[in-house]
């Protein structure tokens, strides 16, 4: 009831005292592992890690006032950014993942922060980078979310088998892997290609070959149409063939794969350090006997290729920019709160990657699970692969591979038409 | 004896997933929902009001329910009574455009809602409206009602209408004192259908509702199915709550079926146009 | 023998339809002009670009666009007439029961079509999933189960499955309505005149109630090429891009692909290939008769 009032009462005061006000479109709380459901600092109580930054930033910048506006949540979808954007009221400031907002990080719309802020001091240079189009930044990075091969030990120990060390986790070693799993019973891994989501688990395999979506940051085209894409292809399709994978790759998708792996029947699988706690809450609730243990390695890497580089994605905030000079300072002010909160701190003990100084160097004295150090060090060691995710077009382009990939697993085209289409769609795209 | 045996079969089959659904919803199903194993146990587990819990601390609930009392006046009221009205010109009347009347409302037929829904949104806005006005306005307007309407009412004869004209009643007065009581079934129905309409626009309202006082159950609980996913997972969409969300599919649905009890005493059985004897 | 002073019943009858029209114009006729026009531009609403009707020229070579077109055909053969069908059955049989059962009966029936978005998908998930009922049913009597949702025509099937089922209960209530306010007299004059059960529904009841059916089976037409949500849960589309209606198409180029420009003439080509259907439909029943 009082925080209603107060809400009623901010935006009465916001109307009377012509307090500036801005907005802030957001994508709901960041519930990580450990954020407390509530604050008390200073008397105030908080309920939602923005409400407490947005708290911080009016104390800091009287006269002006935060409106939390909450965008649609279903994934791939931008809405309610979308409908504000047509009907020219766009937000302030949005934070959302980099790739949805990829298309608001041109000139005319983006406010570059760092003509405002020190932005060095508080953000780590990758993901400073990632937030760059054209060597300009165009928003602030919030956490990273790294995913790699997590690895059910349970059926490794079955047939006796320990993993390599990273530069001899080979595709062929993979392969052999998995026939062993097979006799015992489990497929290595699952395929699936019933929509893009989360599709970079399986884009992963061409960057095991020594495929890539884009040569350098040059986003006129793709390069995905390489021998070495052949090779990964035609590889994902053994897997297939030999049984190795899950079947019928055409109606699994990323939930029904993270199922199988949370329940003990795919050995190995890419997702997120967050993504096990599924399994722990199966085991909780007995739908798995007991809880496996795991771990988490790099991708394998095809032979005489370099180690494989690892996928990763980040959150950004955007700003809009105005004439209005001293408006931006504000925006660019709100968006370092709303980017560098404690958000970036939780979402690291939960297993992402934050890309705040501040947060980094608090987990580094608190310590966080050891998973997150596996993952940083492929990270250090191998790099990252490029997503195209600061392309405007990056749904789009997403959405064309998956239905060849469709094709391709059922026999019906071969992996080089599979490339060439691609190829011919994606750069038709680029060009508008 | 064969025919209830066949509609209890039908019902059976029917009614089952939903007796999965309020069944699952009693138990926190930890899994993305994406096989029946997840929500059919042979050994049954414990039973659980949790999620029913979690539910209710959805911030606003009750500003969610109230906004959602009101879309169902909203989507209800109007549109029975303007597009009432347009049927019953229709029906009653002969007038030289009444055929290019009748090509304009079928041609909103051929128009889908979600390819229009944009510039519904942009014309709405430019037109200052926020909010559940915003909402409200642009759904008035129903074809298919026009045309159910106009159906029914050219089964009315047209005695009673010019009786009552004789006795001096305006338009008006007949269409809510003589028609619309004798077609208590239909407009019983379809308040029906436009209140399930109001509930679910999960869409329209959700484009025009930005702020957390303003949304409506539909919104508001769906939404809450991801934060909560986003309890266990990072990644938007994956609903590793399940049972949470099963138990939003059964709070959202209690509302729907409430009014069609309501409103079942009058399109069942209810007055016949066995009124008078031509 | 409708009232046919053609001058004031024209006035009495505007006075009637004004405010339907002013709405009409508010949600249908500047929102379309509005779709006229983006049909021209390139926009994802933060760069814009004028490209005269080079979204026309597109679409004529996008051929999961066209696709859909057969698609969705293939939904309304597939789709209406077995929902015409039940519907009436159904609500033949129901329409005759003690006013509670019916309205227990038609509240079960309705059911499917009251839930929304996610559910419905993973209800029908339930059944034609992997690990779904029919894969267990299959399984329980040595049959191999049939990958319902990664073949295209048996994704198809299980599309048109499911909106079957969400399209009859909604018909059965309108039906019942019309078949209850059928005058009980007509019923009571067929059987003193001798008439069996079956007679008397073929002959009293079909007749009354044609037009409703008629008219439900061109809105559940309708209906069946607008629906895009189940489709955008349980197939995204495919597999082969094989369940993808027209409105799907549009609805993913407008919200996935952010191409407002090129979704908004994808629309109007939709509308326009509609209305000539059912024109052409008209003429050809003109000519007939």
């Amino acid at each position: 009831m009082k925080r209603i009032a107060v809400v009623f009462l901010m935006a009465l005061l916001a109307l009377s005292a012509g307090a500036q006000e801005l907005v802030f479109l957001h994508q709901g709380d960041g519930y990580y592992k450990d954020i407390p459901k509530e604050w008390k600092v200073d008397g105030e109580g908080f309920t939602s890690i923005w409400q407490k930054a947005i708290y911080y930033f009016e104390k800091a910048n009287p006269g002006v006032r935060v409106r939390v506006m909450q965008s649609d949540l279903s994934m791939g979808s931008s809405l309610t950014l979308d409908v504000l954007l047509a009907s020219g009221n766009p937000p302030d400031v949005v934070l959302r993942t980099g790739a949805v907002l990829a298309k608001l990080m041109v000139d005319s719309f983006a406010i570059q922060p760092d003509k405002y802020l020190d932005v060095a001091k508080y953000f780590t240079q990758s993901g400073l980078d990632a937030c760059k189009i054209g060597g300009k930044l165009f928003a602030l990075p919030t956490e990273a979310s790294v995913s790699t091969m997590a690895v059910n030990l349970d059926h490794l120990a079955a047939i006796d088998y320990t993993l390599p060390p990273p530069a001899q986790w080979t595709t062929d070693e993979f392969l052999s892997v998995g026939r062993k799993l097979k006799a015992s019973g489990k497929y290595i891994t699952g395929l699936f290609a019933q929509n893009q989501s989360s599709d970079a688990w399986w884009l992963n395999w061409f960057m095991a070959f020594g495929g890539k979506l884009y040569a350098n940051g040059d986003y006129s085209k793709t390069v995905l149409n390489s021998p070495q894409s052949v090779k990964a292809l035609n590889f994902m399709k053994q897997l297939l063939d030999e049984g190795l994978a899950l079947p019928n790759p055409g109606e699994l998708n990323d939930d029904i794969v993270l199922d199988e792996w949370c329940k003990g029947k795919i050995s190995m699988l890419s997702m997120q350090i967050p993504h096990t706690s599924i399994m722990q809450s199966y085991a909780k609730q007995g739908t798995i006997s007991k809880e496996f243990p795991f771990t988490f390695i790099e991708f394998p890497h095809a032979a005489g290729q370099p180690r494989t580089p690892v996928n990763t994605g980040y959150a950004i905030v955007v700003g809009h920019k105005t004439a209005d000079e001293k408006r931006n300072a504000i925006v660019a002010k709100l968006m370092l709160a709303m980017a560098d909160s404690d958000n970036q701190y939780f979402s690291g003990m939960s297993g992402n990657f934050p890309s705040s100084k501040a947060a980094l160097a608090k987990i580094a004295v608190v310590g966080t699970n050891p998973y997150w150090k596996i993952q940083q060090d492929s990270l250090s060691a191998n790099g990252t692969w490029d997503r195209g995710n600061t392309i405007p077009q990056y749904s789009e382009i997403r959405a064309q591979l998956f239905p060849l990939m469709q094709e391709f697993y059922v026999g019906r085209i071969d992996a080089q038409t599979v490339l060439s289409r691609y190829e011919k769609a994606v750069n038709s795209i680029l060009k508008n | 004896m064969i025919k209830r045996a066949t509609l209890i079969m039908i019902a059976i089959i029917m009614g089952l997933p939903f007796l999965l659904m309020l069944d699952g919803s009693f138990q926190t199903i930890l899994g993305t929902g994406n096989n029946i194993g997840s929500v059919i146990r042979i050994i049954p587990r414990a039973v659980t009001l949790q999620n029913y819990r979690d539910l209710l601390k959805t911030p606003f609930l009750w500003l969610l329910a109230i906004n959602s009392a009101i879309m169902v006046a909203g989507y209800t009221i109007p549109a029975v009574i303007v597009n009432g009205l347009v049927a019953y010109a229709f029906a009653f009347y002969k007038f030289s455009w009444k055929k290019v009347a009748f090509i304009c409302a079928m041609a909103t037929f051929f128009i889908p809602g979600s390819a229009i829904i944009i510039p519904r949104y942009m014309a709405g806005q430019f037109l200052g409206l926020r909010g559940i006005p915003a909402v409200l306005v642009m759904v008035v307007f129903d074809a298919s009602t026009i045309f159910v309407f106009r159906a029914y009412f050219e089964s009315i004869p047209i005695s009673l209408i010019e009786i009552a004209k004789i006795d001096g009643a305006k338009d008006w007065q007949i269409f809510r004192q003589v028609v619309l009581p004798l077609c208590a079934p239909i407009v019983a129905a379809t308040v029906v259908f436009r209140a399930v309409s109001g509930l679910g626009d999960y869409l329209w309202q959700l484009i025009n509702l930005n702020y957390a006082e303003n949304r409506t159950l539909i919104v508001g609980l769906y939404d809450s199915i991801y934060v909560r996913g986003m309890e266990r997972k990072i990644i938007m969409g994956f609903t590793s709550e399940f049972g949470y969300s099963l138990a939003v599919g059964v709070v959202l649905m209690a509302p729907m079926v409430l009014i069609f009890f309501l409103a079942s005493k009058y399109f069942l059985g209810g007055l016949t146009l066995g009124a008078v004897k031509e | 023998m409708k009232k046919s002073c053609t001058g004031r019943a024209g006035r009495r009858a505007a006075v009637l339809i004004i405010p339907a029209a002013a709405f009409y114009l508010l949600s249908f006729v500047i929102p379309m002009i509005r779709v006229i026009y983006l049909s021209f531009y390139s926009t994802n609403f933060v760069t814009t670009k004028f490209i005269g009707i080079e979204n026309y020229i597109r679409i004529f070579s996008d051929i999961d666009f066209i696709k859909s077109f057969f698609t969705a055909l293939v939904y309304t053969v597939m789709i209406v007439p077995p929902v015409v069908y039940l519907s009436y059955k159904i609500s033949l049989a129901v329409s005759s029961l003690v006013r509670r059962e019916m309205a227990i009966y038609q509240m079960i029936y309705y059911l499917p079509t009251l839930t929304c978005g996610i559910i419905i998908s993973f209800i029908w998930r339930w059944v034609f999933g992997r690990l779904g009922l029919l894969a267990i049913g299959f399984d329980s009597v040595g049959l191999t189960p049939i990958a319902w949702l990664a073949g295209g025509w048996t994704a198809r099937v299980a599309v048109s499955v499911a909106i079957i089922f969400s399209a009859i209960g909604g018909n059965c209530i309108w039906l019942c309505a019309v078949m209850l306010s059928i005058p009980k007299e007509l019923y009571e004059q067929a059987q003193i005149d001798g008439a069996s059960r079956r007679q008397a529904t073929r002959y009293i009841t079909r007749p009354l109630v044609a037009n409703t059916l008629a008219l439900l089976a061109f809105l559940t037409a309708m209906g069946t090429l607008q629906y895009w949500e189940v489709i955008y849960s349980l197939t995204s589309g495919g597999p082969f891009k094989m369940t993808a209606t027209p409105v799907y198409d549009i609805y993913i180029t407008a919200f996935n692909y952010s191409r407002f420009g090129l979704a908004a003439a994808k629309a109007l080509v939709l509308i326009i290939v509609l209305a000539a259907l059912v024109g052409i439909r008209r003429i050809l029943e003109r000519k007939a008769t």
